[in-house]
């Protein structure tokens, strides 16, 4: 089925039905397992990247999914539930969410859909709050399903209490959206803060927006 | 070449000074896009990374004979000039003042129009025109800027850039702690170097930061470890992580050409993975000579070329300096992709 190394499962246990994405960084597939369609997600290597590197990358990777999936969903985020985890192959199976990419939900209907804005204030406020960081917020790691937010892609998350983890994390919603969709940007924004402020208080919504701007001015130079 | 403005009727000249940092240059442009003169001196600090003010006295010492070499160059009086263009920002402040002000006093002499160029909209101008690129994706890599960046909607839109330090002064900062210089030296060193040692990959969705990765290498060549192979181990680290935030841009994007530009873009090894991660998303990586790689005047005179032919002056009053001008502050009238 070509898939290899998954050694709990014998190649017979699993179906490969189709590709559903290839990304930048991994391989999505459709498969079953015994008859239940999930998401393998397989980290592939590159082959731009020197071998020591590549396979310490994908592992890291591969490990933050997982630890930061299960802790998310602990604390009522909705995520993909996870079912097997193959790590020398850098291989995560993991349930099927049948949705719509938040992505082409904004391109689709962009004023219908603000509101997911403030459920993703909501969610990385959760996140932050509990000493998470997703380290890719943006609508392509977002699925609609039912009307509502489920967050996927975890491979550059991590554990901290850091404010700059957690502005990163805000700058890249903002970068994302504002070069993606300019024109309902600013509301995004300003409903996505909401969210946030919702539920982590207005002292901590103040203390990250300052560190967002700070990490734009940053000069970009160091003196040795 | 030059697709834009040679719909006009009559071409014109543009000179173009760069001194955003360690070069001065003067180019001189002809509004098709024939490049005339490239003519640059760069300031080399005798020891540790630039300092502005030493480089900004190097820049007011060697300006009248660059800009003297350059209309030779060109086989061009001083009168068949058409626009004066200079690097406005970002850079250095005192080196962007020097520049800033031949520039002013060339212009008020021959009564021409003054033009301030963003820096990096140049570099991707140039590239664009000496590779014939129409809507590619860039990566700006030097040594004060690290971005991601493609055209939308009249701007060009940062899609990732460094939350700390470049790229080209991480490896240059480097290189001066190890006592071996800035770049290329720590790229030469690594080509001894026979172990990687796995060095903390900081990448946030299309952002990359460099300041970690660092202080790690720093502390590992303090611990013993042989310098080639810390040279080889750093230099790997950043370029991987370039490469993959740039893939990861190009999977969104789904661009047919790529550009890297800036002076780090002269990199062989990073030009190297850079091709073989563009192959199987159908992409080109197109190809620059590094003259036209690192920081020159004739960037500034070709951008400033597009700038006269939409009107885009400004007066000496509107002409301060900008050290921390962000390329998406820029209005690209002419960027449109065909
Ligand atoms: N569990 C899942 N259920 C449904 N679709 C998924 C799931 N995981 C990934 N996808 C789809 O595959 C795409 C890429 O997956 P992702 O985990 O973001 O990897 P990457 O962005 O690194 O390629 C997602 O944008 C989404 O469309
Ligand atoms: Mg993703």
């Amino acid at each position: 089925m070509g898939l290899p190394g998954v050694e709990l499962f014998d190649d017979t246990d699993f179906r490969l039905v189709r590709p559903v994405s290839i990304g930048a960084e991994a391989t999505i597939y459709e498969v079953t397992l015994r008859g239940t369609p999930l998401i393998a997600k397989v980290r592939v290597p590159k082959p731009y990247r020197n071998a020591v590197i590549d396979r310490d990358v994908r592992e890291r990777r591969t490990l933050n999914e997982v630890r930061t999936m299960s802790k998310a969903h602990d604390i009522g985020i909705v995520v993909p539930h996870i079912v097997h985890v193959d790590l020398p192959n850098s291989i995560i199976f993991m349930e099927y969410v049948r949705g719509t990419e938040l992505r082409e939900v904004l391109y689709k209907s962009p004023e219908t859909h603000l509101k997911f804005a403030g459920d993703l204030g909501r969610y990385l406020g959760e996140m932050h709050e509990h000493g998470l960081y997703h380290g890719d917020p943006t609508p392509a790691n977002l699925i609609v399903r039912d009307g509502e937010l489920c967050i996927i892609d975890f491979g550059l998350s991590g554990y901290s209490d850091d404010v700059e983890e957690h502005a990163a994390d805000v700058n890249l919603v903002e970068r994302s959206v504002y070069s993606s969709y300019p024109v309902m940007a600013r509301d995004f924004i300003e409903l996505f803060w909401r969210g946030y402020r919702e539920v982590r208080g207005s002292f901590s919504e103040a203390e990250v927006k300052k560190r967002v701007a700070e990490i734009r001015r940053r000069a970009r130079y160091v003196m040795r | 070449m030059g697709i834009i403005i040679d719909n006009l009727e009559e071409g014109f000249v543009s000179l173009g000074i760069e001194s955003t940092a360690h070069t001065f240059g003067v180019g001189v442009v002809r509004s098709d896009g024939k490049i005339l003169a490239n003519e640059y001196s760069v300031y080399r600090p005798v020891k540790g990374g630039i300092h502005p003010r030493e480089a900004a006295q190097h820049h007011s010492m060697v300006a009248s004979k660059v800009l003297a070499s350059a209309l030779e160059k060109s086989s061009l009086s001083p009168r068949s000039i058409d626009v004066v263009a200079f690097s406005i920002g970002p850079g250095m402040g005192p080196c962007l003042r020097t520049g800033a002000t031949v520039a002013r006093a060339l212009a008020l002499k021959l009564g021409v129009p003054l033009v301030g160029v963003n820096h990096g909209v140049a570099h991707i101008e140039i590239g664009k025109l000496l590779t014939g690129a129409r809507d590619p994706l860039v990566l700006y890599v030097a040594g004060g800027n690290t971005m991601i960046t493609t055209y939308l909607e009249g701007r060009y839109r940062i899609l990732g850039e460094t939350l700390d330090i470049a790229a080209g002064n991480c490896l240059d900062s480097f290189g001066i702690t190890a006592g071996i210089g800035p770049m290329p030296a720590p790229e030469i060193h690594a080509k001894a170097g026979k172990v990687i040692h796995p060095l903390p990959l900081r990448v946030k969705g299309m952002e990359v930061s460099f300041s970690g990765l660092l202080t790690a290498a720093e502390s590992m060549l303090s611990s013993g470890v042989p310098l080639p192979d810390v040279c080889l181990s750093i230099t790997e680290s950043v370029y991987s992580m370039l490469t993959e935030v740039l893939e990861r841009a190009l999977a969104m994007t789904k661009k047919e050409e790529v550009l890297i530009v800036g002076g780090l873009a002269k990199s062989r090894r990073l030009r190297e993975m850079i091709e073989l991660m563009v192959r199987p998303h159908n992409a080109k990586l197109l190809e620059i000579s590094d003259e036209y790689l690192g920081d020159n005047g004739a960037m500034i005179a070709w951008t400033g070329a597009l700038m006269h032919a939409h009107g885009m002056h400004i007066s000496i009053d509107e002409s301060r300096v900008r050290p921390k001008y962000r390329i998406n502050e820029v209005e690209i009238p002419w960027g449109s992709p065909v």
